[in-house]
């Protein structure tokens, strides 16, 4: 298994959305319990709960970095709702990248992350 | 040492011939005898022990004192010092319930940055639970020395138990036990050490050492998972009351206690298991504790010189020779040591890569993760040299 194939490679040298938000109003941060490598994400979310855009902070391995980078991408006009939805395993098919069992907590911390966030904008409007 | 007879003592081996095993530090591989004699025990003597009155159970008491007799002996304790446990971790939450029954409020009990978790965050729970103070030593640089001022700390009179490492797991480095337990014990500090990894790198002498308590893991010498013992110094265990209860630890009810061991190893043990390990020991004495710790520095000492050629590589650890153990830490520059895991992980090369469960050490280093290799008696030079190869490999990926 090719795991750091060109997308991979690409997403981790050239992060898409890096750096927060202005204009975002929601701020979550997680880390990853194998290293403590640290992620910081920021949404901004319309009154209609679409999510308009996406940035972060942090680094890590090349895995978690091009996760984030590509979860990015794919969350950008999506629901929170939907997000919340989402399953640790779908989140990983939406990446598209082969990932061995012993990386799939560095695939999933900027999701895990994302979710977290989108957790607390609920709670914070119900 | 034979390489090609060892190598065939372990049926992995075998079943993968490809495989390149670089993280015996984690746990080791086990030999065909210790499986043998697992199911040797199921087969032939199962029966409870705890003075059964048949043949079969007479025979699984002997062979559980027996084994205890092999295990007291590997680090010359008395039989009646060795407490069976699961693992390091459990010996030492074990040591801490019942040492801080006899500690007052205001007490301080220290442990050091060079510490795995197990050895560490035992201890700050029981001083968070009993009001105790919780200490730490830390560590001035990365060949894992300590500070000497912290070191002062044990003159103090509050201080009455200290926590520290036979040998750090991420640096491989011994600390100056010695002179350390010296000064402690001149103030009548208790003494509680980890020897998880000491144990496959030095020979262990706990009278020596003149600790008091001290943790030992079966799994990472060449026995079972879920075997270990705690060794407690006589008669400190002889004032300790037990912190669990049930069958096979009472004299009489409601609350007269049966002697160390028994006192402290309440329920069903671990039989099978510990009787395999007494035979993984037996196997280690045969080859030669010694003749395994010169092969194992061998191998650390050619692979220190391989990481040397490489200037994107940073050895976390001794650079002096005589201190070698059988494991490195390194880093290979701009590539996140859970990538270089994985890229050798294609290679069939097993290391390890995370903060190892030092945390505080990881953070006195200033670094998340590093990566490890460490090497045990079936290990050759040929793993290194394909080694090398996989990090040429890694380098090239993120160039
Ligand atoms: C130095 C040290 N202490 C303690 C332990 C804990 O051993 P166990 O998990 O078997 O309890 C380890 C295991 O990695 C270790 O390296």
């Amino acid at each position: 298994m090719d795991i750091y194939g060109e997308i991979l490679l690409d997403h981790f040298k050239n992060p898409r959305h890096l750096g927060l938000l202005k204009d975002g109003n929601i701020l979550a941060e997680d880390l990853n319990p194998m290293c403590g490598d640290k992620v910081t994400v920021s949404l901004k979310v319309d009154d209609h709960g679409i999510i308009q855009n996406f940035g972060f902070l942090g680094n890590g391995c090349a895995i978690s970095v091009a996760s984030i980078s590509l979860f990015g991408d794919k969350i950008i006009g999506q629901k929170l709702d939907d997000i919340l939805q989402m399953s640790g395993e779908e989140a990983i098919k939406l990446l598209e990248i082969p990932i061995s069992p012993g990386r799939v907590k560095c695939a999933l911390l900027g999701f895990s992350c994302i979710k977290k966030a989108a957790t607390l904008h609920k709670s914070k409007n119900n | 040492m034979n390489i090609i007879e060892i190598r065939k003592l372990f049926p992995i081996f075998e079943n993968y011939p490809d495989l390149i095993y670089l993280d015996s530090a984690s746990t080791t591989q086990k030999p065909q005898i210790v499986m043998n004699a697992e199911s040797e025990f199921y087969q032939s003597y199962n029966a409870n022990i705890h003075r059964g009155i048949y043949k079969l159970a007479e025979k699984a008491d002997q062979i559980y004192a027996n084994s205890r007799k092999i295990i007291a002996n590997f680090c010359n304790a008395q039989e009646n010092e060795i407490i069976f446990t699961k693992n390091a971790t459990e010996g030492a939450n074990l040591s801490a319930e019942i040492i801080a029954q006899n500690f007052v409020k205001g007490d301080i009990i220290v442990s050091t940055e060079l510490e795995h978790h197990s050895n560490f965050l035992p201890w700050q729970e029981i001083a968070r639970k009993n009001s105790l103070q919780f200490r730490v030593i830390k560590v001035k640089n990365n060949n894992g020395d300590f500070d000497d001022k912290d070191l002062e700390l044990l003159k103090d009179k509050k201080v009455k138990l200290l926590a520290i490492t036979g040998l750090s797991n991420v640096l491989g480095i011994k600390p100056d036990l010695k002179n350390i337990i010296k000064m402690a014990k001149e103030n009548g500090v208790l003494i509680a050490l980890d020897l998880a990894q000491a144990s496959t790198n030095y020979q262990i002498d706990v009278k020596k050492l003149n600790c008091d308590f001290a943790f030992f893991t079966g799994h990472k010498l060449f026995g079972p998972m879920g075997t270990g013992w705690v060794y407690i110094k006589q008669n400190l265990a002889e004032k300790l009351n037990p912190y669990q209860f049930g069958g096979g630890m009472i004299k009489d009810l409601p609350n007269k206690w049966l002697d160390a061991p028994s006192k402290f190893e309440a329920g069903t043990p671990n039989v099978a298991g510990i009787y395999a390990l007494s035979k993984s020991l037996k196997m280690m004495q045969e080859i030669g504790l010694e003749n395994i710790i010169k092969y194992e520095k061998k191998l650390v000492k050619v692979c220190y010189e391989m990481f040397s050629k490489f200037s994107e590589i940073e050895i976390y650890g001794p650079t002096n020779e005589n201190q070698f153990s059988n494991l490195l830490s390194f880093e290979i520059k701009n590539i996140h040591s859970h990538d270089v895991a994985s890229i050798f992980a294609e290679d069939n090369i097993c290391i390890r890569a995370g903060h190892h469960c030092a945390k505080p050490l990881m953070n006195r280093l200033k670094v998340n993760a590093l990566a490890r290799v460490s090497f045990s008696i079936y290990n050759q030079e040929s793993d290194i040299e394909k080694l090398e190869k996989s990090i040429k490999k890694a380098i090239n990926i993120f160039k």
